[in-house]
């Protein structure tokens, strides 16, 4: 008997058997360089001898980027919470909703989203970042909310569309990719340890901290091999949660805004790592 | 809202429970509810909890659950509805309610008492304890408010007052029975009463509208004739008012003279003798413009030939005079574009054209003067006699006295030129001198000698010798004309095939020039003369001119190539090469990446500089020429010409002695500069930069000005003024030190020599700083190379996709269709958990009433079994102890 139609495989079959057949025509290719690798041993070593005779060229090993040590934000007690302010869904936020806030017995001075929008931008901006150095970078919200931002995304500049984005992101508990359904935000689960590597060196900055270092210093004598977690508030008033905390300091003589302090210390990671 | 919801749900059996949630809710109601109730349930009291608080959202639908609460309802519905099909199931026999209302579940309980009660009294009393059947019952229970429906509100009431009840009898009926009898006549009536009306109101409305029709049409007729009457009144009052203004002007006129008035009408006076615009001819097309001037060509001819014959003296100086005017208006015509500003003829913009004429004419009465006197020529140059001639001749007529001023300007300024190159002779050599005036009084007697007027139509000569027949023995202007007449004559614009006799023209012509530079005695006013209409020829017929232009490279190519194989001969380019590149450079575009002609005339002078072997001071005069022949041509373009920095490079080497430390890095210059031929010994030597080349092409290669130091020099200043322009041309090009460093170092060997004019060392410095300058700059702007240098990448960064205005529950896919696809999609799977959901709980639902059952059974059946296993025993006990009948049967 024949066979009425074709035998339909299900895609990942499919994409299977693609790859194998690519090996396939690989080592075939292989075998047949090999034989020719027999007539072309000689010229092959006259060319790296000619190479190297070249004076003045430098022949950089191509540089791998997964060896590269990177840095993790954390973002805590950021106030991102929304109300029904009206017929809309809103980011509340201490400018708007001040009387909103007032009417339901809450603090309007504490509700500013306008922080995590200067930091996330002050962090996303950095050459740090661009340079793929930024390993993750979490916010956690007053309201028990984690947030992982992934490094690529590209933060609204307006604070509006931020609200906007943030406000979809709370109601759907993800942002995608436009055009493709990478999650650049999402909420996930607590606590943050957990997302966090294993050989990860947690530092909490905060002005009320005893311990005053120069960043730069600091950055220096910290080694390559651990994973630098910097929490930062970004809050208006108050202390970060330093429950998970290994290190407490303090990096200026001054209260510093969340933005500033990002800056100093991405300033001092490029100066270590040399990125301009 | 959770109050009435629960009351909602909780209606029925559960009523208890719902009767003391009205009261308490929230929390509040579970604390209380643990306190009060007997028999609290703990689950019932919780309510679901948001995870994601919204701040001032009250709880919406999904959110306001109580899932202990709905639980229990759901079994309770359970309870009642599928439990007892359970039961009833099992049964064989089954109890319906057949009470009456007891089916309609709508009605209250109320209702369905008074239900019973009429039913108890229609019925009789016999039967009164007889469930009714389905058909006996009569009430219909389709009427929704039977209670209503029984109501007497309707009935005919007989009221005791009469008067009342006519105004109270209409609203009943239309209330009551909207079919009536008599409110139909009634309203019948009315109907026609009012068609009537209608038909008379239409009457009326006729007999209105004709009736003011014509009242319009008087009203209108009255009007116009009043219009005529006033109109005829208008008429005789404009007249008098007529009159009466100008009275009134003419009074006032006559009172005020105004000064303003006065100056007006003079202006107007004097504008009146004003010339106005006036519109000018249209502007001629090409064609006819060269018609025209053909045709006035033919008629000077004419005259001419009619003069020739006649041969009147006086009818000759009035013909010329005639002929002055006409060539003046031909060349007025020869004018292409007249505006309608154009100011007239007093201010002609053809002055020069007229000058040339008579510049012609001058030479002819000068001529014509020669012949009468018979005098010995003056040794003195030519154009000093021109201009003697014409300050005689300036007395004879006022008429031309522009002309002749203009004239003579023009042949001063050529006289200078003369007078210039004289200059330079004298500064060379005196012997050069008498040559060059020898020369000239030689041309001068070929001219007063063999001179016939020119005729005006001058057919196209057919051959080299016909041309050379006919141009020779002419001054430069005469050629000029001669060339021009013929070109107007046979214009390619007259006539298709004036085309090809223009083309073999432009050959024979091109010809004549080349064959002028082999000449001897050279004439160089020719030579130059015939330049421009050679370029303006060409430009009409480009095609056939870059064709021979072809050919001759070609000729010469092989020419070149043929000598340079024959050692000892030079090779250089003859003057009439020369020439023709020159004439070529300016006739076809240089700027052209690739052109027909130029590039292999580049190319040619190229090969000359490099490849041909200096032997004489000469060649160095030459390849100097063909230098500064080439920064002409490429000074447009830019292009690099490496052959030219290798002919400077050679030229230093000569002016130096030939060091040994040089000679590595100039090797192949080594074989062409074998001696020092620029070599300066005199210190006090002349330095001219205005070489006269032509002279210098005359003189022989072995001739002994070629050693002098004053050539020497002078041959440097100007190499060093074409090296400079092209340092200034290359000054753009990145390789600028690498290619003129060389030249530098050589400058400096130069100035090391001893002997070197003040003015020569000083130019030399200038360029050798200049150079410097130059590469310096540019040496310090360039980078080193980079390998592998790239910016580094930064990541690809992602737009998040999201709505600035994000409403929960809303697709915001641009496809509305698929949106709602999906969310049919989703309701639908919803729908089937719940209906799922539902069954499983149904399930064990019934699962668990068998389950009780079973045990019920079982443990029934345990207790029989119990039950009669004890009786048993009892029985076993009884007998073995012997109290049943052991003894009787013992005792029987």
């Amino acid at each position: 008997m024949v066979r009425a139609y074709r035998i339909k495989f299900p895609n990942h079959l499919k994409r299977k058997r693609h790859a194998e057949e690519d090996e396939e025509a690989k080592e075939e290719l292989r075998s047949e360089a090999v034989d020719s690798r027999d007539y072309g041993v000689t010229c092959e070593a006259e060319v790296e001898d000619v190479m190297e005779d070249i004076p003045g060229i430098p022949v950089i090993a191509p540089v791998d980027r997964l060896k590269k040590p990177g840095v993790i934000f954390i973002l805590d007690k950021a106030t991102v919470e929304i109300g029904k302010v009206g017929k809309k869904h809103q980011l509340l936020n201490s400018d708007e909703h001040a009387n909103f806030l007032k009417k339901h017995n809450k603090d309007p001075s504490e509700y500013r989203p306008d922080i995590i929008h200067q930091a996330l931008l002050s962090i996303l901006d950095s050459p740090l970042t661009k340079a793929g150095r930024l390993q993750a970078l979490y916010i956690r919200s007053t309201g028990r909310e984690l947030i992982e931002v992934k490094p690529n995304v590209r933060i609204p500049r307006t604070f509006r569309r931020f609200c906007g984005l943030m406000v979809q992101l709370l109601e759907k508990h993800k942002i995608t990719a436009e055009g493709s359904r990478e999650k650049l935000l999402a909420l996930i689960k607590n606590p943050v340890t957990d997302h966090l590597p294993v050989n990860s060196r947690k530092i909490g900055l905060s002005y009320s901290s005893d311990k005053v270092v120069r960043m730069s210093d600091y950055v220096a004598a910290a080694s390559d091999n651990v994973n630098l977690v910097f929490v930062v508030g970004a809050m208006s008033h108050g202390v970060i949660d330093k429950g998970f905390v290994e290190d407490f300091i303090s990096i200026s003589n001054y209260p510093l805004s969340a933005a500033c302090c990002i800056g100093r210390i991405c300033n001092a990671l490029e100066q270590k790592w040399k990125i301009l | 809202m959770a109050k009435s919801k629960n009351k909602s749900i909780g209606g029925g059996g559960k009523k208890k429970k719902g009767g003391k949630q009205r009261q308490l809710s929230g929390p509040l109601a579970a604390s209380m509810k643990s306190t009060q109730s007997t028999r609290p349930n703990l689950f019932e009291t919780l309510w679901s909890r948001r995870k994601f608080n919204i701040l001032g959202k009250k709880k919406g639908k999904g959110e306001e659950l109580q899932i202990g609460l709905s639980r229990s309802l759901a079994i309770e519905k359970r309870k009642k509805t599928l439990m007892k099909e359970y039961d009833e199931g099992m049964k064989s026999t089954k109890f319906i309610d057949r009470r009456l209302g007891e089916k309609d579940a709508a009605l209250e309980e109320f209702d369905k008492g008074i239900l019973r009660m009429q039913r108890q009294f229609k019925v009789k009393r016999a039967s009164k304890y007889n469930l009714s059947d389905e058909e006996e019952d009569e009430f219909a229970p389709s009427q929704e408010h039977f209670l209503q429906g029984m109501d007497d509100f309707n009935d005919q009431i007989q009221v005791e007052d009469d008067e009342n009840a006519g105004v109270s009898e209409l609203p009943r009926d239309l209330q009551l029975r909207p079919g009536n009898d008599s409110f139909e006549s009634h309203s019948l009536d009315l109907t026609e009463r009012r068609r009537k009306t209608n038909k008379q109101a239409y009457a009326e409305v006729i007999a209105k509208y004709k009736y003011f029709k014509s009242k319009r049409a008087d009203e209108k007729e009255e009007t116009e004739r009043q219009i005529a009457a006033l109109n005829k009144l208008t008429d005789d009052l404009d007249d008098r008012l007529r009159a009466l203004n100008n009275r009134d002007l003419k009074h006032s006129t006559e009172k005020q003279p105004d000064d303003l008035y006065d100056s007006y009408y003079k202006t107007m006076g004097e504008l009146y003798f004003e010339s106005r615009a006036r519109p000018s001819e249209r502007t001629k097309t090409p064609e006819e413009i060269a018609q025209e001037e053909r045709e006035a060509l033919e008629n000077l001819e004419k005259e001419r030939l009619s003069r020739m014959h006649a041969d009147d003296a006086d009818e000759y100086e009035n013909g010329e005079d005639d002929i002055g005017k006409n060539d003046f208006k031909s060349s007025s015509k020869r004018d292409r574009y007249i505006s309608g500003d154009d100011l007239g003829y007093s201010f002609s913009t053809v002055k020069d054209n007229g000058n040339k004429r008579g510049w012609v004419d001058a030479i002819y009465e000068r001529e014509e003067n020669e012949e009468h006197d018979q005098e010995d020529e003056s040794p003195s140059g030519g154009s000093e006699s021109n201009e003697d001639d014409e300050v005689g001749t300036n007395d004879d007529s006022e008429d031309r006295e522009e002309e002749d001023y203009s004239s003579s300007e023009s042949s001063k300024s050529f006289g200078d030129d003369r007078e210039a190159t004289d200059d330079d002779n004298a500064s060379t050599d005196v012997k050069q001198i008498d040559f060059i005036d020898l020369h000239n009084m030689e041309v001068n007697v070929q001219k007063t000698q063999t001179h016939e007027e020119l005729p005006y139509v001058i057919e196209v000569p057919r051959s080299l010798a016909e041309i050379c027949s006919l141009l020779d023995n002419r001054n430069d202007v005469e050629v000029v004309e001669v060339i021009r007449r013929i070109c107007a004559c046979n214009s390619i614009s007259l006539r298709k095939e004036n085309r090809k006799k223009i083309q073999v023209f432009y050959g024979f012509l091109l010809n004549y020039f080349a064959v002028l530079a082999t000449r001897k005695p050279l004439n160089i006013l020719i030579i130059n003369s015939l330049v421009k209409p050679l370029i303006e020829i060409a430009r009409e017929v480009p095609y056939f001119a870059a064709i021979c232009a072809r050919e001759r490279l070609l000729r010469i190519r092989t020419q070149f190539s043929e000598d340079f194989k024959i050692p000892g001969k030079s090779s250089w380019p003859s003057l009439k090469t020369l020439n023709l590149f020159r004439l070529w450079s300016q006739t076809f575009s240089c700027t052209d990446f690739r052109h027909v002609v130029m590039t292999p005339v580049i190319l040619l002078m190229c090969e000359y500089l490099m490849r041909c072997p200096i032997t004489s001071g000469r060649d160095i005069a030459v390849g100097s020429f063909l230098c500064s022949m080439l920064l002409s041509v490429t000074k447009m373009s830019q292009k690099y010409l490496p052959e030219v920095i290798c002919f400077f490079q050679m030229l230093l080497a000569c002016s130096t002695e030939i060091n040994p430390t040089l000679e590595h890095s100039l090797l192949f210059l080594k074989l062409k500069a074998s001696e020092p031929w620029l070599l300066i010994h005199d210190e006090n030597c002349i330095v001219d930069a205005r070489l006269d080349f032509f002279l210098i092409m005359d003189m022989d290669a072995d001739s002994p000005y070629f050693i002098s130091d004053n050539f020497k020099a002078s041959l440097l200043s100007s190499a060093m003024k074409s090296l400079i322009e092209f340092i200034n041309l290359y000054q753009g090009l990145v390789a600028f030190p690498e290619i003129f460093l060389p030249i530098e170092s050589l400058l400096h060997q130069v100035l090391q020599g001893p002997k070197l004019p003040k003015i020569l060392r000083s130019n030399i410095e200038e360029i050798t700083a200049m150079i410097r300058k130059k590469s310096l700059e540019l040496q310090s702007s360039r980078r080193p190379l980079e390998m592998r240098k790239r910016r580094p990448e930064p990541i690809k960064l992602l737009t998040p996709k999201f709505e600035e205005n994000f409403v929960k529950g809303i697709d915001y896919d641009p496809d509305r269709e698929r949106a709602q696809r999906k969310k049919l999609k989703k309701q639908l799977k919803k729908e089937a958990k719940g209906a799922v959901r539902e069954l499983r709980k149904d399930n064990s639902f019934v699962f668990e009433l068998k389950e009780k059952d079973r045990l019920a059974r079982e443990q029934e059946r345990a207790d029989k079994y119990g039950k009669t296993l004890a009786f048993l025993q009892e029985q076993e006990h009884a007998f073995k102890s012997g109290q049943l009948g052991k003894g009787r049967k013992r005792r029987k």
